[in-house]
């Protein structure tokens, strides 16, 4: 018994590492799949530089306007998925946004800032309005919206944004920050706040071009 | 990544070829004991099967405010729900694309498909010899898997109610204090997958009736895309690497049930528009009382 309870942990040890190593190098390499033949020639994971206005998405905004996610094309897209009871990273995502938004003053006429909702049970116009008002966000530049619960899936994926309803009513989810252009392909990504913005300005002044 | 089944395999087959032996020698004690009842087993009728609700403990703890790292309150409950007998099939994907063309090999929106897609098939409606008809379709990505199910008004599993079914063995619903039943998945973890895939119902048939759920092809899960560890975004600067480093072993509630760090593992690696050889999926659906 003690024979197998050793070799248990040192499996378990082993599976330990394996998820670790896999986990990290997940950005450089294309998914787990087998190694046939046939199509081996399919360049898997390859980025997605497909609109993401494909994705038809009705949404609600600040306001209680009904728009869907292809209305929001023409102009560049500064956006983040969110949710205003969030107390911790999203307010971060959102000062990052405003960050931006200062840096880019005056110049981001055709920039929209756009926050997605990850809460639409509890993310009404109402408690965005409420959100837009308490961090002093100027709507007729920011738009905070809010999907469906089956719509907030797709979108997060479409993103590639994970997130995770706990019990305690929060929301564990992906910090990111995304440049998308006014035809819907993401241009640029920014994983965690607390970094330098210029990246993010300079996708944006590039989109804008 | 692309190896990732094939370094699994080699990663923990190898090394421990005796200690399997051992192990599967213990099978033969344990793992013996008839699922009380029989409404369990009333299952096929409807290619569905019925699931009572449970609780099982997931490989992962959700954060505690509190701190507290004890297992016993960390069960995850699981409403009762049906599920399909089987995976979807070929057959019945064609069966699919034939009344939606726009998922259709060549036509798939590619936010929604990558070039994998569908690429065992011969053609838009052909399905050619590597896909035969009752086998379990793959290439599909999440976003068709959903599109799909819909047209039949069902759902993808959530991680938990796929975990949960996960967990029975062939004789009993809750198999998860069994090494020997673990050692059996590893073992089929470390196989190569068939090329072209066996038929549906050559797998493993469980407990609740519920055919292929290991040993065919991997599925997909409505909620892949959780933040499934502990160390999730807020307050957390350095999110990904946090995220599904360090702490997805520390977050990890049940260190013996390797199985299922693959299935977690496998299942961060990928994106939604992905199609993967050895990834199929099966549809579930609200319990309605009545129901048969």
């Amino acid at each position: 018994m003690n024979t197998i309870r050793a070799v248990r942990h040192v499996l378990a040890a082993t599976a330990v590492w394996a998820l670790a190593a896999v986990a990290c190098t997940r950005d450089e390499a294309p998914p787990a799949t087998d190694a046939a033949p046939y199509d081996e020639a399919a360049p898997v994971g390859a980025a997605s530089e497909a609109s993401i206005f494909a994705l038809d998405l009705g949404l609600v905004d600040q306001d209680g306007d009904r728009l869907t996610l292809a209305d929001l094309n023409g102009r560049v897209m500064v956006a983040a998925m969110v949710y205003t009871s969030c107390t911790s990273v999203c307010l971060r995502v959102t000062e990052e946004m405003k960050k931006i938004e200062q840096q880019l003053a005056g110049a981001d006429r055709d920039v929209r800032y756009v926050l997605f909702s990850l809460d639409p049970g509890r993310d009404t116009p109402a408690a965005m309005r409420q959100f837009a008002r308490a961090h002093h966000l100027d709507t007729s530049r920011w738009r905070l919206v809010a999907a469906s619960e089956d719509g907030v899936r797709d979108l997060a994926a479409v993103l590639g944004v994970k997130y995770q309803q706990e019990r305690n009513g929060e929301i564990a989810h992906s910090a990111m920050v995304f440049v998308i252009g006014g035809d819907g392909v993401v241009r640029h990504r920014q994983v965690g706040v607390g970094q330098n913005p210029s990246e993010l300005v300079a996708a944006v002044r590039k989109a804008t071009g | 990544m692309r190896q990732f089944l094939v370094i699994m395999s080699r990663v923990l087959v190898r090394p421990h070829r005796a200690a399997g032996a051992a192990i599967l020698a213990a099978l033969c004690v344990v793992g013996t004991t008839p699922v009380s009842g029989s409404g369990q087993a009333a299952e096929a009728r409807s290619r569905m099967v019925r699931v009572l609700a449970g609780s099982y403990l997931p490989l992962y703890r959700e954060p505690s405010a509190d701190g507290d790292k004890t297992v016993g309150d960390r069960r995850r409950v699981v409403a009762t729900f049906e599920m399909d007998t089987y995976p979807v099939t070929n057959a019945e994907y064609l069966a699919f694309v034939h009344q939606h063309p726009q998922w259709r090999k060549s036509q798939a929106q590619k936010l929604f498909v990558d070039a994998s897609y569908l690429a065992h098939w011969r053609g838009d409606l052909d399905l050619g010899e590597m896909a035969p008809p009752e086998s379990p379709v793959v290439n599909v990505s999440w976003f068709a898997a959903r599109a799909y199910l819909r047209a039949r008004g069902k759902a993808l599993p959530t991680v938990d109610q796929w975990e949960y079914v996960a967990a029975a063995s062939e004789t009993q619903v809750d198999a998860s204090r069994q090494p020997a039943f673990f050692e059996r998945l590893r073992v089929w973890y470390g196989q190569p997958v068939r090329r072209p895939l066996p038929r549906i119902g050559s797998g493993f048939r469980s407990a609740y009736g519920v055919h292929d759920l290991h040993g065919l092809v991997s599925e997909w899960t409505l909620d892949f895309n959780s933040a499934l560890v502990t160390g999730e975004s807020r307050g957390d600067s350095a999110l990904e690497r946090t995220l599904y480093c360090g702490s997805g072993a520390v977050g990890a509630a049940d260190f013996e049930n390797y199985p299922a760090f693959m299935r977690y593992a496998f299942r961060a690696s990928l994106e939604a528009r992905y199609a993967v050889g050895s990834l199929g999926f099966r549809g579930v659906r609200r319990h309605e009382a009545g129901r048969p």
